[in-house]
């Protein structure tokens, strides 16, 4: 059911979990893919965001919010992912990776993208395709690769570096890249 | 470097397993532009694939009944019904460069700056050195130079670096003390003549043995200090603030005295003991004990947040405004004063520099709240925007 903002608030504000379910709605997936931003783990990312309502019913299922929702549940994922990196990281190329903005593709637009992604795999040898597939939409490491495929490490990296290569020449994919925002 | 390489590279650096070695290599491969364009284009199909996959992979269902289960259990923590907004508004990351360079995220809003002046310039380092035999030093604003206590220890001072002592062999028997104080708008770090580091927060005070002699290394503190202890079992080391007295052997640890009533030991590494004159606690990393004269607690904090005034950042999570605005008090030597007392209960998460005016951090507090703040000399007033 679609409630508007304020009617959210009122649930939530009176201890009603559908007032959280809405909002969990709403905006779960596009924050676990705003989280990938930062984390390059779907585990990782979905528990961030997790964490991220969690905490949000803890403070407002008895207190006041102002503000937007929106605003505040990125800013808080965003939040959390840098307080993460900084336990682990030790640089970044800021100057060329700007963090985006807090766009929303919808499931019409992803659905699009990954139509566009799944044509230019299917122009990649066998081997390749299976590589960049369970990498980047199944999350597998380099070694859970190789042992799933029974091949050895280096032979995954030399499929992964062929099916990027191949993809970065398709003009469908710089289309799909422009979409994301990502700049 | 060739494809594989250069894709190998872009995967690791996004799962943060690059060694400084590599990202150094990467850095200044980056530095010609066409290979900033492929790297630039990898990464880019790298990243979306990933939030394609990521799309893909959720499971709404699964994810939902985690949640709900979580929240059921939760009860509500009871507070007043007071307004408030929560956004944070700037996040420092670490930037890898032999220095330490911060970047900054802040919100990309024009906000007006009329009633709060960028005048207020931040803290530096800077500190009044006080001998045993009462004259007194000044310390910063590129100061230096060496100085030499009755007992032979030679104490070496400059603008960049700690203040360090060098114990003589011929140092006497007769324990001779030093104090420092770090007034508000200052900080300042020394090392102590046993190797012991100590970084002083603003409006603090250390009075220490120019050289430690017997059995213990003791020294009082007022304020804040984050030691890194050299590890000597034979000699314990004391830090006593107050009634609160922490006994250490070799470790690192954050002490909060500000608050003559109770007193904040954090322990990031090693192990101490924190005592009051009634009981006595051992940490573990991790852990912070707050101890007023008549009672010792411990809990769990994220040490990152507490020592984050080390590395140069404000951090602050659940905090009031009228805790946040005693530290920025304190650091841009400013008053603040609450015309609307409520004001003093609205409760932030974030961090910002610490190096930047005082606007740049009044600024975002305002975004998020309704606020506002007036500078009057060395005054700032709270008020009720609107």
């Amino acid at each position: 059911m679609k409630y508007r903002e304020d009617q959210i608030l009122d649930l939530i504000n009176s201890g009603n979990h559908e007032g959280l379910k809405c909002l969990f709605d709403s905006y779960y997936k596009p924050l676990c893919v705003f989280a990938m931003n930062f984390l390059d783990s779907f585990e990782e990312a979905e528990d961030v965001v997790q964490d991220v309502f969690v905490k949000f019913w803890e403070q407002f299922s008895c207190r006041h919010f102002e503000g937007s929702f929106k605003a505040y549940l990125f800013s808080s994922v965003q939040y959390a992912c840098v307080r993460e990196l900084k336990k682990r990281i030790k640089y970044n190329f800021q100057s060329l990776e700007c963090l985006t903005d807090h766009a929303i593709n919808t499931e019409e637009d992803f659905t699009a993208e990954y139509q566009k992604l799944y044509t230019e795999l299917s122009h990649l040898p066998k081997q390749c395709r299976k590589v960049f597939e369970l990498i980047v939409l199944h999350d597998m490491k380099y070694k859970e690769v190789a042992d799933f495929l029974g091949i050895s490490v280096n032979t995954v990296k030399t499929h992964f570096a062929r099916a990027l290569k191949q993809l970065r020449g398709s003009l469908d994919l710089l289309v799909l890249i422009l979409l994301f925002n990502f700049s | 470097m060739n494809e594989e390489k250069l894709v190998d590279y872009i995967y690791r650096y996004c799962k943060h397993e690059l060694s400084d070695k590599e990202y150094t290599e990467l850095n200044s491969w980056l530095e010609k532009d066409i290979n900033r364009y492929k790297f630039e284009d990898y990464l880019k199909l790298y990243k979306n694939g990933r939030k394609i996959g990521c799309w893909r992979a959720v499971n709404e269902t699964v994810a939902w009944n985690r949640i709900s289960d979580r929240i059921s259990h939760v009860s509500p923590v009871k507070s007043p019904r007071i307004k408030f907004w929560w956004r944070y508004a700037a996040v420092v990351v670490c930037v890898l460069g032999i220095g330490l360079a911060f970047y900054h995220l802040a919100e990309d809003k024009t906000t007006d700056l009329g009633d709060v002046t960028t005048q207020i310039a931040p803290g530096s380092r800077k500190a009044v050195l006080h001998l045993s035999n009462g004259s007194e030093v000044a310390l910063g604003n590129g100061a230096s130079g060496v100085l030499t206590e009755k007992n032979g220890v030679k104490i070496n001072y400059a603008e960049e670096a700690s203040l360090t002592y060098e114990t003589a062999e011929s140092a006497g028997e007769e324990m001779v003390y030093n104090k420092i104080v770090v007034p508000r708008g200052g900080e300042y770090s020394l090392i102590l003549a046993d190797g012991s580091e100590v970084y002083l927060n603003a409006e603090s005070e250390l009075t220490y043995p120019v050289a430690f002699k017997g059995k213990e290394r003791k020294v009082t503190l007022k304020g804040e200090a984050f030691f890194k202890v050299k590890k000597d079992q034979k000699h314990p080391f004391i830090v006593q603030s107050n009634y609160n007295k922490i006994e250490v052997v070799g470790t690192q640890f954050n002490v909060s005295a500000y608050n003559e009533k109770y007193i904040k030991t954090t322990l990031v590494e090693g192990a101490v003991k924190v005592a009051n004159d009634k009981e006595m606690q051992l940490l573990k990393p991790g852990e912070q004990a707050i101890c007023s004269s008549n009672s010792l607690e411990v809990k769990n904090v994220d040490t990152q947040i507490v020592i984050a005034w080390v590395q140069g950042v404000f951090e602050f999570e659940n905090m009031k405004l009228k805790e946040i605005t005693e530290q920025l008090g304190r650091w841009y030597d400013v008053e603040f004063v609450f015309v609307n007392p409520e004001l003093e209960e609205i409760i932030y998460t974030g961090a910002v520099t610490r190096y930047h005016d005082l606007g740049f951090a009044l600024n975002l507090l305002k975004e998020l709240s309704d606020l506002q703040f007036i500078l009057e000399g060395k005054l700032v007033k709270v008020v009720k925007r609107k």
